[in-house]
């Protein structure tokens, strides 16, 4: 092989099997339960409506329409009492996660929640649904390491030297984050309202805005500066990210896109950390150096 | 630069990984420029495998709708007509911020064409629902009113001085028996 092809093939297979911070693994994994807990409260309160015979969507019509198998786990479910029961065992899961016992058994019930859900109520499904399962693959597929979890308790406190793992399942979470944004910018490329720079006064008169009004005139030419600036911001996020020295002006710009998304929308909090929680893919070891230094100089301080 | 060769595990991971890499970068492109590649049914394949639906179309069409509400109402002969909230179980109350799942079950369902068998599911077990409560008889007529109401265009809402005018569209009236005996329910209990 040439040396110019080898060289290619490195670097190739290295986006995968370069030597990756166990940390930044455990900074996504416990983020990830997180936002799923936060996601599986949400949707608690209107389990009955979603997901029983007698609620909103039909279970047999939604198996006759799937596209390909219809699995499941809600097809053992009718009542709400089994109903509630699997809730509960999938927010076990959630914790367990977060805590890092048994991680690839809790990441793979996780998982298995978030398809059984999806298949079974896709008529009520948001966007961060679609964000936290695509995650929730690439959890469940990445390295698991020993690391800021209930099972590495005993390694930390005799400063065990942090463990490294292949890349792989990072490299993945950081394209399915560039992949979100660029096809959201490539899908509006059709767009006239988009592309005139009036979607967002006619986002600020809809039933998304928190403040709704005539108000929205006024600030017109601004407004389509701000459509621009969206589409702008969405291009560069995933390229600043990902060059190392930008990557703090890819998380701030994300940051204030989605947190203003959130202020100025109904509902989108949940949209914002999921987005955020991707971001966390792009952590480099010495920004889990210093995490660790802020924390284990806390109770020196005190 | 590796200068050992890849275990096989480590094979196994390139392969992986570089599959999924091809099928996020695939992803990237919108569904419809997509179906024009000849790989897309093999991306189509590969999404429904492993459930990872990459289409990330948020906001592509413009929001128009400033607010919708929807309602069943029951008339039974002779009588006055009755308000149900539209929400199963329960009959409870539709709120537009307060339900954005249901709120998407609406857009998805009464607003599209294409999914009136699930409209007349929906209707079947409303009905059903209703005569439960033991509130009504099976000759009461059932109608859905949904009111949505549609900005106008930024031109219109400066001339007008108003956001958005209601198109108010109406499912129905079918009568509560005729409905739930396309689908037999349980006994109604009073």
């Amino acid at each position: 092989m040439k040396p110019g092809t080898q060289n290619l093939l490195s670097r190739f297979t290295g986006l995968f099997l370069d030597p990756a911070d166990a940390r930044i693994y455990a900074c996504v994994r416990i983020a990830f339960a997180f936002v799923s807990l936060l996601n599986l409260l949400q949707i608690w309160p209107d389990r009955e409506i979603f997901f029983t015979d007698v609620g909103m969507v039909d279970q047999e019509l939604v198996r006759k329409y799937t596209v390909g198998a219809y699995l499941s786990v809600f097809d053992l479910c009718h009542g709400v009492t089994s109903v509630s029961a699997y809730l509960l065992f999938s927010g076990a899961g959630m914790l367990l996660l977060l805590l890092g016992v048994w991680p690839r058994l809790a990441a793979g019930v996780v998982y298995v929640w978030y398809v059984s859900y999806a298949m079974r109520a896709p008529l009520v499904l948001v966007g961060w649904d679609e964000v936290l399962r695509c995650t929730a693959f690439l959890v469940l597929i990445s390295p698991m390491p020993a690391c800021w979890s209930w099972q590495s308790r005993k390694a930390r406190q005799g400063h065990a030297p942090v463990p490294q793992v292949p890349r792989y399942g990072l490299t993945l979470m950081q394209v399915q984050l560039a992949a979100i944004y660029l096809h959201a910018v490539l899908a509006r490329l059709d767009n006239e309202y988009w592309m005139s720079g009036d979607f967002m006064s006619f986002f600020l008169l809809s039933h998304n805005a928190r403040w709704p009004g005539l108000w929205v005139l006024n600030y017109g030419l601004v407004l389509k500066g701000v459509t621009y600036l969206v589409l702008l911001m969405e291009l560069a996020i995933p390229i600043l990210l990902m060059v190392r020295r930008w990557r703090w002006y890819g998380f701030a710009a994300g940051i204030l896109l989605h947190a203003g998304i959130s202020l100025m929308s109904y509902n989108l909090v949940l949209f914002f950390l999921s987005m955020v929680m991707l971001y966390l893919s792009f952590l480099q070891p010495e920004d889990m150096d210093w995490l660790e230094e802020r924390r284990l100089q806390r109770p020196k301080a005190r | 630069m590796r200068a050992s060769p890849l275990s096989s595990r480590e094979k196994v991971i390139v392969v992986f990984a570089s599959v999924h890499l091809a099928f996020l970068l695939f992803g990237v492109l919108p569904a419809s420029w997509r179906d024009r590649i000849h790989v897309s049914a093999v991306f189509r394949c590969y999404e429904r495998l492993t459930r990872c639906h990459q289409v990330w179309n948020m906001f592509e069409t413009i929001p128009n709708m400033n607010r919708l509400e929807a309602r069943l109402v029951v008339k039974e002969e002779g009588r006055k007509a009755k308000e149900e909230g539209v929400v199963l179980p329960g009959l409870r109350r539709f709120s537009q911020h307060d339900h954005v799942r249901l709120n998407n079950w609406m857009v998805n369902v009464i607003f599209n064409s294409t999914r009136g068998v699930f409209r007349e599911a929906y209707m079947r077990s409303a009905a059903t629902a209703l005569l439960r409560t033991g509130r009504y008889t099976p000759k009461a007529d059932l109608t859905l009113e949904v009111i949505p109401a549609y900005t106008r265009s930024l031109k219109g809402v400066q001339t007008l001085k108003e956001i958005a005018v209601e198109r108010p569209s109406v499912l129905g009236p079918f009568p509560l028996g005729t409905l739930v005996g396309k689908n037999p329910p349980s006994q109604p209990t009073p």
